[in-house]
C-alpha cells in the first residue's frame, strides 16, 4: 500500500514539476517578446526625440524678428530656414488623431511636422502624447513667443502591440522621454 | 522518493519566482534609466542657456584668473534658482522631479574646472573649461545615471 501511495504521490509531484517547467518556458518566451518590444519602443522614443532635437535647434535660423508663431501645449509653430537656402519657412508640429495610425494600439498618434507648403506628414513611432512647455531665460513657464528662450518637450510612447505580462494580463509597454532644447537663435 | 520530488518542486518553483521577479525588476529599471538619462540631458541643456561665468556675463575675458575661483563655484550670496545666470550657479543644485511613470527622480549637478588638456582631471585653479556633471538617482535605480558636459569660453 505504501509503495502504491509513494508512486502515486511522486507521479503527481512530477506532473506539477513538468507543468512548472512548461510555464517557465512560456514565461521565457513572453519575456523575450517583451524585451524585444521594449527595445523597439526605446529605439522609437529616441528617434522621435532626435527628430525634434534636430528641428527645434534651428528655430529662428535666418529669420529676423520673433521666430515663434504659435506656442501651445500640443501645437508649436515657428520660422526657421530648415533647408539652409536663405529663405525661412514656417515649421508646424501638432499631434494628430489616433484613428489614422494602423496599429492595434488605440492610443498611438502621429506627430505631424509640416514645413512650408509641404503636404502634412509626420512620424507615429508609438507616440501617444506630446507636450510642449516654453520657458524664459530664467526658467519661468511662458506662452508669450517673444519671451521664449528654451523649449521642453515631453514625449509619451507605447508599443504598437500589447505584451502579455503578469500572468494573463496584457498591456502596452510605455516610455517617457523629456527633451529640452535651447535654440541659439532665440 | 516523494520527499525528493517535493524538494525538486520547491527548488524549481523558487527558481522560477526569483527569475520572474528579476526579469520584472530589470524591465522597470531599464525604463526608469531611459527617463533618467533624458532628464540628465535636459538639465545640461538648461545649464547651456546660462553664461560661462558671473564675470563674463557682460564682457568676456582672456585671463582665467578673472573667473570665479574654484572654491566659490555655486550661487552667489542670496541668489536663488530663478536668478541663476551663469553655469557654476548650478554647482550643488538639486531638485526632485516626478516623471509620468515613476516619481522621485533626484537630479543633482556638480560644476568643476577641468584641465583643458586632460578633461578628466579636475583643476583647483580657474581654467576656460567648466565640467557639468549631472547625477540622476531614483528609488528604482541601483546606480545613479551620470552625464557630463564640458563648457568652454574659448
Amino acid at each position: 500500500m505504501n509503495v502504491i501511495l509513494d508512486i502515486f504521490s511522486s507521479t503527481v509531484i512530477a506532473g506539477i514539476v513538468i507543468l512548472v517547467m512548461m510555464n517557465f518556458k512560456l514565461f521565457t518566451t513572453d519575456a523575450k517578446l517583451s524585451s524585444d518590444a521594449e527595445l523597439q519602443l526605446q529605439t522609437n522614443t529616441k528617434t522621435l526625440a532626435q527628430i525634434l532635437d534636430y528641428d527645434l535647434r534651428k528655430i529662428g535660423y535666418n529669420y529676423n524678428g520673433t521666430a515663434i508663431i504659435t506656442a501651445q501645449a500640443k501645437r508649436f509653430s515657428y520660422w526657421a530656414d530648415t533647408d539652409n537656402n536663405g529663405t525661412p519657412e514656417i515649421v508646424t508640429y501638432f499631434l494628430g488623431d489616433s484613428t489614422i495610425v494602423p496599429t492595434p494600439n488605440p492610443r498611438d498618434k502621429n506627430l505631424f511636422r509640416v514645413i512650408g507648403t509641404d503636404t502634412t506628414g509626420g512620424a507615429a513611432l508609438g507616440l501617444v502624447d506630446v507636450r510642449f512647455t516654453y520657458r524664459t531665460a530664467a526658467g519661468v513657464i511662458t506662452s508669450i513667443p517673444a519671451n521664449i528662450k528654451y523649449i521642453e518637450v515631453g514625449i509619451w510612447t507605447q508599443s504598437p502591440y500589447a505584451v502579455r505580462k503578469y500572468g494573463d494580463v496584457s498591456d502596452y509597454l510605455y516610455n517617457y522621454w523629456q527633451l529640452t532644447v535651447n535654440p541659439r537663435n532665440l | 522518493m516523494a520527499i525528493g520530488s517535493l524538494v525538486l518542486l520547491i527548488i524549481t518553483t523558487l527558481n522560477f519566482n526569483s527569475s520572474y521577479l528579476y526579469n520584472s525588476n530589470i524591465e522597470i529599471e531599464n525604463k526608469v534609466m531611459l527617463t533618467a538619462f533624458s532628464l540628465a540631458d535636459a538639465m545640461i541643456e538648461e545649464v547651456k542657456a546660462r553664461s560661462f561665468d558671473e564675470k563674463t556675463i557682460q564682457f568676456t575675458t582672456v585671463n582665467p584668473s578673472m573667473l570665479t575661483s574654484s572654491g566659490s563655484l555655486g550661487p552667489e550670496a542670496g541668489e536663488t534658482y530663478a536668478g541663476f545666470d551663469d553655469i557654476d550657479d548650478y554647482n550643488g543644485y538639486q531638485r526632485l522631479v516626478s516623471a509620468p511613470h515613476a516619481e522621485d527622480y533626484t537630479i543633482k549637478t556638480v560644476i568643476q574646472y577641468v584641465n583643458g588638456e586632460k578633461p578628466d582631471e579636475v583643476s583647483a585653479i580657474q581654467t576656460f573649461y567648466k565640467r557639468t556633471t549631472v547625477y540622476v538617482t531614483s528609488p528604482y535605480l541601483k546606480h545613479a545615471v551620470k552625464l557630463s558636459f564640458i563648457f568652454t569660453l574659448k
